[in-house]
């Protein structure tokens, strides 16, 4: 989930062996290719895509999984600004230089536009496309997140090159506006035509290094995305002449394919025994713990969780630190239970606000008991004919998930309360149940910008409703006027010193209302294969280990 | 034979009539409201309703029945509620992706099940026959998913390794860039052997009990006793009265497979009509799922059809004995 900011036998052996030598002998590796002459991209590189997006009309709420933006968005669209693997915040290659702020009021932010920033195409990007999105974003239906979008008043399109953003009300996280998970659009190829239309299965037009091959036929449903280098890229042109994106969702068969040599990179959900595998055969991978967060979300309005007791009394009866024992140290031999939504590696404005929530039955008794609940005969929570029971989601084909899933039920079990698991495809559940409120507790992580604003992600004004045709990332309708307060004032804060107050209040309002329960930082683990990539290959938690595929090169 | 034919196509009528009422009376009843997943991302409160109305929703069931059934038969199949995509379409690609990977696999099975069956019942309680008799125990019980796995460790990892080639031979995912009957061989190989094991060992079963009773029948001593070889024997006169259980068997697995194809889709990471009944299934997807139950009951009738007319091609004996004549 992606946050916007944020005999005979023995003969046959013999020859099929041989069979398989000759055939091995024209093997073509997953990245495999020749340069032909200085400057002239080349060769095919395959790599793996853990989970398909669901469309890449990357604004709407169709579009809410982190794969697509790592794969399609940030590869073919310009964003003002880009995250570093260090978790900065830089300038992107369509800006001239950094913007500057003028505090105000009003706040005024101008995002000077590279000179020769083009769309592949040729005509040149401008401010113009800035005012496009801007306005799509606030006018359209079933848009993802207006978060941050209807702080601006206005964008004077005067000067092309200079795109000038006035703030209505200060906004504090102004660098994840046209970055973060969004894109700057085309506004000459979509202004006046149905914009949804014309991007959700695929485009043929680009502004970033890559373009899909044949537009919307570079995506072929299910199987894979095909790129093809842009010619028309102002920035550092690519020396892979192709790039497929294979969809390969089941963990083990993305591992088999990795060792086989099928697939040159990956960057699968680390699951227990892979590095071993990784290391045997010889493959080279990184591992990282950024800004994504793993966690236990409550629906806080679908029953029991609409009840604060019984969510208090569910995470006094979750054992993280078991789960991050079973589940995180076997799969990258480190780990430790998250504290916070605000990950550890912000010192400045991480606080564990959750350290108290560890396994209490007594606590969960005393709360349970308290709000009127009583035990069945089943040993389960009811009150008023309503038993304590409920759904817990996540995406199909992760192992760790679906075992921390069954570390939960038996620890709630234990508590009082009954646990079905029911899962779905990774984009049907970011796609469609999550942000439409059709779940009770779900398991996934969230994908977070350096920002530390968590407003978009619990506050009430961005509950995704039908009245709002589903438009805000509060998937868990969180809605307490203390969090409300709290989050807004951190993003009205432009001053980062005085904001660090204002998230530490943040911090501590979310675990009083227990609006979802924090596990663990999410491992990452990129993976590559050295024999047929390479480049400077490194992970970024926020814009996926193929933020600079630009700059790869086969082997 | 084409009046047997035409009898047969006859009869396969009211299977697949019933076959298509039950599908969609269940998945109707039991299934998801195709009008509310629609409807929810919509801002319009009327929405339900303006859709139920258009989907010819609001109709009693028997009416939307036949309204569906029109659709089938032109062609107008509908869309996903899902992707929006065409069903004909993603029924279509689904369909295209698997014929290959199933078509193989009969093949593939059927050939070695009857030189299997052909080795035991020759020599019936040798030491080859136990041999293949107990392969075939193990290939049946053998998980589908699990020798899925073994497969894929061993011939795309460890027996390259053995023989010292660098690079992938036989493909554990399908090859998005490779064209050509080789890409395709080395695609479909490890699926294909999957998708075989558990069908070469009930059919070599099947094939070599009937052989060996076949073999013991008069018209195969005759032939014995005009001094034909034992080859010609066995595999002229022996293997063509015994395969009218093979193909009974055949014919019945062609639905089995479908639970098959499911697994080795899945473990392979291929698209095709086990991938999209899981995620129709998964979600909600009706549009999807009662066209699809459709093409797989109508494909089972086939089989099942294509069975009957081998019968009659192998004994003519079935196509005299029809309803005229009994």
């Amino acid at each position: 989930m992606r946050r916007r900011r944020g005999g005979r036998t023995a003969a046959g052996i013999v020859t099929m062996a041989v069979a398989l030598a000759a055939v091995g002998a024209s093997a073509v590796p997953a990245g495999a290719g020749t340069r032909t002459q200085a400057g002239a991209a080349s060769g095919v590189l395959r790599l793996a895509a853990q989970q398909e997006p669901f469309c890449a009309d990357w604004i709407a709420s169709c579009a809410g999984l982190s794969w697509g933006n790592w794969i399609l968005g940030v590869q073919t669209l310009p964003q003002a600004f880009r995250v570093s693997p260090a978790g900065e915040y830089v300038p992107g290659p369509v800006l001239a230089g950094a913007p500057t702020l003028e505090p105000g009021p009003p706040m005024v932010v101008r995002y000077p536009i590279a000179p020769a920033a083009k769309w592949s195409d040729g005509t040149p990007i401008t401010a113009r496309d800035f005012a496009y999105t801007w306005k799509q974003i606030v006018d359209s239906d079933d848009i993802y997140d207006t978060t941050g979008y209807t702080a601006i008043a206005a964008i004077d399109t005067s000067d092309p090159k200079t795109a000038v953003v006035t703030f209505s009300e200060p906004y504090a996280a102004w660098r994840d506006l046209f970055g973060g998970f969004y894109y700057i659009l085309p506004s000459h190829l979509l202004e006046g035509r149905d914009r949804n239309r014309v991007m959700k299965d695929g485009y043929a037009f680009s502004g970033g290094p890559w373009k899909m091959q044949g537009g919307k036929r570079g995506w072929d449903k299910g199987r894979s995305i095909t790129l093809v280098p842009n010619p028309g890229y102002w920035g550092t042109v690519p020396s892979i002449g192709k790039v497929v994106f294979q969809f390969i969702t089941e963990s083990s068969a993305e591992v088999q394919a990795l060792k086989s040599g099928q697939v040159a990179a990956a960057y699968p959900q680390p699951q227990t025994g892979m590095l071993d595998q990784f290391d045997r055969a010889d493959l080279d991978y990184v591992v990282g713990s950024g800004n994504s967060y793993e966690g236990f979300w409550f629906n806080s309005a679908a029953p029991p969780f609409d009840r604060l007791a019984v969510r208090q009394a569910v995470a006094y009866a979750t054992d993280r630190q078991t789960i991050v024992d079973q589940i995180v140290r076997p799969a990258v031999r480190e780990g430790r239970v998250l504290q916070s939504f605000v990950v550890p590696s912000f010192p400045e404005y991480y606080r564990p606000a959750y350290a108290g929530y560890t396994r209490d039955l007594a606590r969960v008794e005393a709360l349970m008991t308290g709000d009127g609940w009583a035990k069945g005969s089943d040993g389960v929570w009811a009150k008023g004919g309503r038993r304590a029971e409920f759904t817990i989601a996540t995406t199909t084909g992760n192992e760790s998930r679906a075992l921390t899933q069954q570390l939960w039920r038996s620890q709630l079990r234990q508590a009082g309360f009954a646990v079905t698991i029911r899962n779905a495809s990774a984009d049907l559940l970011f796609g469609r149940q999550i942000p439409e409120g059709r779940f009770a507790a779900a398991l996934y992580a969230q994908v977070g910008t350096p920002d530390p604003g968590l407003c978009v992600v619990f506050c009430s004004q961005n509950i995704p409703t039908r009245a709002n045709g589903f438009v805000g990332q509060n998937f868990t309708r969180t809605s307490s006027p203390a969090i409300d307060t709290a989050w807004t004032a951190a993003d009205r804060e432009v001053d980062p010193v005085a904001r660090v107050a204002s998230v530490a209040q943040g911090q501590a309002a979310l675990a009083a209302d227990m609006a979802s329960l924090p596990l663990f930082q999410l491992p990452t683990l990129f993976v590559w294969n050295p024999r047929q990539v390479g480049g400077p290959l490194q992970d970024n938690v926020t814009e996926g280990p193929f933020f600079n595929l630009e700059r790869w090169t086969l082997r | 034979m084409g009046r047997y034919v035409l009898r047969r196509v006859l009869v396969s009528i009211p299977v697949l009539v019933l076959a298509s009422v039950l599908v969609f009376v269940v998945v109707r009843s039991f299934g998801v409201d195709p009008a509310r997943v629609r409807c929810e991302t919509s801002r319009d409160a009327g929405c339900l309703e303006r859709v139920r109305a258009q989907l010819g929703l609001d109709r009693p069931l028997a009416v939307q029945y036949l309204d569906e059934m029109r659709g089938v038969v032109t062609g107008d199949w509908g869309r996903s509620l899902r992707s929006d995509r065409s069903v004909a379409e993603l029924i279509g690609d689904a369909l295209a992706a698997t014929a290959p990977l199933v078509g193989w696999a009969m093949v593939v099975s059927l050939v070695l099940a009857v030189v299997i069956a052909v080795s035991g019942a020759r020599r019936p309680g040798s030491t080859r026959d136990h041999a293949f008799g107990a392969l075939a125990i193990a290939g049946l019980a053998l998980p589908t998913f699990w020798f899925g796995l073994l497969a894929i460790q061993l011939f795309t990892y460890d027996l390259p390794r053995w023989l010292g080639i660098d690079g992938p031979v036989l493909y554990s995912v399908p090859d998005p860039t490779g064209r050509g009957p080789v890409a395709a061989a080395r695609e479909l190989a490890l699926p294909v052997l999957v998708l075989s094991v558990q069908l070469v060992a009930g059919w070599s079963r099947y094939q070599r009990a009937a052989l060996i009773e076949e073999l013991q029948a008069d018209h195969v001593r005759t032939a014995r006793a005009k001094g034909l070889r034992e080859r010609r024997v066995v595999w002229k006169h022996g293997l063509r009265g015994s395969s009218t259980a093979m193909v009974t068997v055949v014919a019945l697995d062609a639905g089995a497979l479908i639970g098959g194809v499911v697994i080795t889709e899945r473990v392979f990471s291929r698209p095709g009509m086990g991938t999209l009944l899981v995620s129709s299934v998964s979600d909600g997807d009706t549009a999807v799922l009662i066209p699809w139950l459709l093409v797989a009951g109508a494909a089972v009738v086939l089989a099942n059809l294509i069975a009957d007319v081998a019968y009659a091609l192998l004994d003519p004996r079935v196509r005299i004995a029809g309803p005229r004549s009994a």
